[in-house]
């Protein structure tokens, strides 16, 4: 639920922004961090990026959750990346197969930095843009409208499927069964009783949704209008020029060798 | 009837997102005591009964069940105590056919096969689905569904039910299944907990009912005495049941003086008002 359902409506400069202005800005962000090997230039990036995230003024809980679920993804990373490079020296640990050298250790850290100011960048996109906006933003940056409303229902209904499997795992519990005890093969047959019900209300659910919006005339007149549009201020605009500017400047220097960071 | 079966002191609870559900609740519920809880969505109903089966633990306060801490026990031991009927049906139904649905609670709790076969024969009749026990219940029609978790949660057997709107989504028929087979449950000395927003489902099937608002009890008493107050139930946001509103608009052109909240109630009181009693014209 954390990682959609937290849009928090504030008044930041942020939030004022056109969502294209965001979404290219979190694509571009995506692209760049893949250029910068710098550690030093990595981890201004993230902090920089943090205090983009804290200027939202959107409270820590909102998003911590969101945050702890990257950090994790990114320890495992880090624990698992020597497992396949191996290259360089000193070796810092040797362990059968597992043999962490310092340069790999560095990279693992890099690929780690990057995951988050990537999440950092799409997390500030979706803490601070109401759905009908993102997905505005996405059909006016040329996404076909069936892409555009897809990505609306799954923003809207993930947070209540999760909770419906919550409230499935309460119904079994209710009945006795046990689906955190015992080994991982007992726990994995566990699962089926939370499983099956959960696919079952989610087919019904694309069902009943598909039949709503068939019903209320979806596809049916292929020149849509809007009754809430989005325009791009001038500010909008200089942004997006500075944005693009600087990212194209990051990589065509990286690439040509002019600037190494 | 008289020993304490759930004791509830200074029961508080709040969701990891800081809303306060349960403000302190204290309360004693007998063994076979016929409960309705009532109140407004959000008045903290649900999370209060899912106290009772160990799915909450309380942020403060103590309940406990037949003298045991409710959070303590083990999933399997809860569920041999305390049954749970949830609102909707799907949250439940997994099974490849209606007899392995009713079967599954029985087999967590360690029941032997003729046990097994004997309750799920008896519900099933209970019931009315029979005919169902090898159709897939997922494929069932949604009131058929719902009639399946009921006899699933009643094979169980359990001292304590709880039941979460039983009712809902059913039909006139499917309705009187599930209250005959409510009510027998009451009869066989099991205590029970209707939560519902039907007033005329709590006259039929409760002794005593609690009103819940903003997570605090406000009132707790007779049934039939609550039901028949209409003052005091849009106190708490509740409206009687049609027969009680309809007997207060007339009742002092009628003389009635016995508190209705049942049809049978009216028809009484309509026949003490009869010349002869009431008698004339019955046979």
């Amino acid at each position: 639920m954390a990682l959609v359902d937290i849009y928090v409506p504030k008044k930041s400069p942020l939030h004022g922004v056109d969502p294209r202005v965001k979404i290219i800005s979190a694509v571009l962000l995506t692209v760049v961090c893949f250029f910068i090997t710098d550690l030093v230039v990595l981890l201004s990036l993230l902090l920089y990026m943090q205090i983009l995230v804290w200027s939202t003024g959107v409270n820590l809980k909102t998003y911590s959750s969101s945050f702890w679920l990257v950090a994790r993804f990114s320890i495992i990373l880090m624990i698992v990346w020597p497992f396949f490079d191996q290259v360089g020296q000193p070796i810092l640990l040797d362990l059968w197969i597992y043999k962490p050298t310092l340069p790999a250790v560095l990279r693992a850290l890099a690929i780690a930095m990057r995951i988050f100011i990537i999440a950092s960048g799409w997390l500030i996109l979706l803490l601070t843009t109401r759905h009908g906006q993102l997905v505005r933003g996405f059909v006016k940056l040329g996404l076909p409208y069936d892409f555009g409303i897809s990505l609306s229902i799954a923003l809207r209904y993930l947070p209540n499927f999760l909770g419906t499997i919550d409230q499935i795992k309460e119904a079994q519990a209710s009945r006795g069964l046990e689906s955190s005890r015992g080994n991982f093969v007992k726990r994995a047959r566990n699962m089926i009783p939370v499983l099956i019900p959960t696919f079952a209300i989610a087919f019904r659910a694309i069902e009943g949704l598909s039949e709503a919006l068939h019903s209320r005339g979806y596809g049916a007149n292929p020149a849509r209008t809007y009754y809430r549009d989005i325009n791009m201020t001038v500010y909008d605009s200089i942004a997006v020029a500075l944005i693009v500017s600087v990212a194209a400047l990051a990589v065509v220097s990286k690439v040509l060798g002019i600037a190494d960071f | 009837m008289n020993q304490s079966h759930v004791s509830i002191s200074g029961l508080k609870f709040s969701y990891p997102d800081g809303t306060q559900a349960i403000r302190g609740v204290d309360l004693e519920i007998r063994h076979g005591e016929r409960i309705g809880l009532a109140g407004e969505n959000g008045s903290g109903k649900t999370t209060l009964c899912k106290h009772m089966n160990g799915l909450l633990s309380p942020s403060a306060g103590r309940i406990l069940v037949d003298g045991r801490e409710a959070s303590s026990l083990g999933a399997s031991e809860i569920a041999a105590k305390v049954g749970y009927l949830f609102q909707n049906p799907d949250h439940q139904l997994f099974c490849s056919t209606v007899r392995e649905e009713v079967e599954f609670g029985l087999r967590n709790i360690g029941l032997g096969a003729d046990e097994i076969g004997r309750r799920v024969a008896r519900y099933l009749e209970m019931l009315g689905i029979s005919h169902l026990a090898e159709h897939p219940p997922l494929a069932l029609s949604l009131g058929l569904r719902r009639l399946v978790t009921v006899a699933s949660v009643l094979a169980m057997e359990q001292e304590l039910l709880i039941l979460d709107e039983p009712i809902a989504w059913l039909d006139a028929k499917q309705k009187a299944s599930v209250v005959g087979a409510i009510r027998q449950a009451g009869t066989e000395g099991r205590t029970t907990v209707v939560i519902s927003h039907n007033m005329k489902l709590m006259a039929e099937l409760t002794d005593r009912l609690i009103v819940m608002t903003g997570g605090s009890i406000r009132l707790d008493g007779k049934t039939k005495d609550i039901l028949s107050d209409p003052a005091a139930m849009a106190s708490v946001g509740l409206v009687s049941p049609p027969v009680t509103l309809l007997a207060e608009s007339i009742k002092d052109a009628l003389h009635f003086t016995r508190r209705i909240d049942t049809n049978e109630d009216f028809v009484s009181a309509l026949r003490e008002r009869m010349p002869g009693g009431g008698t004339r014209g019955t046979g």
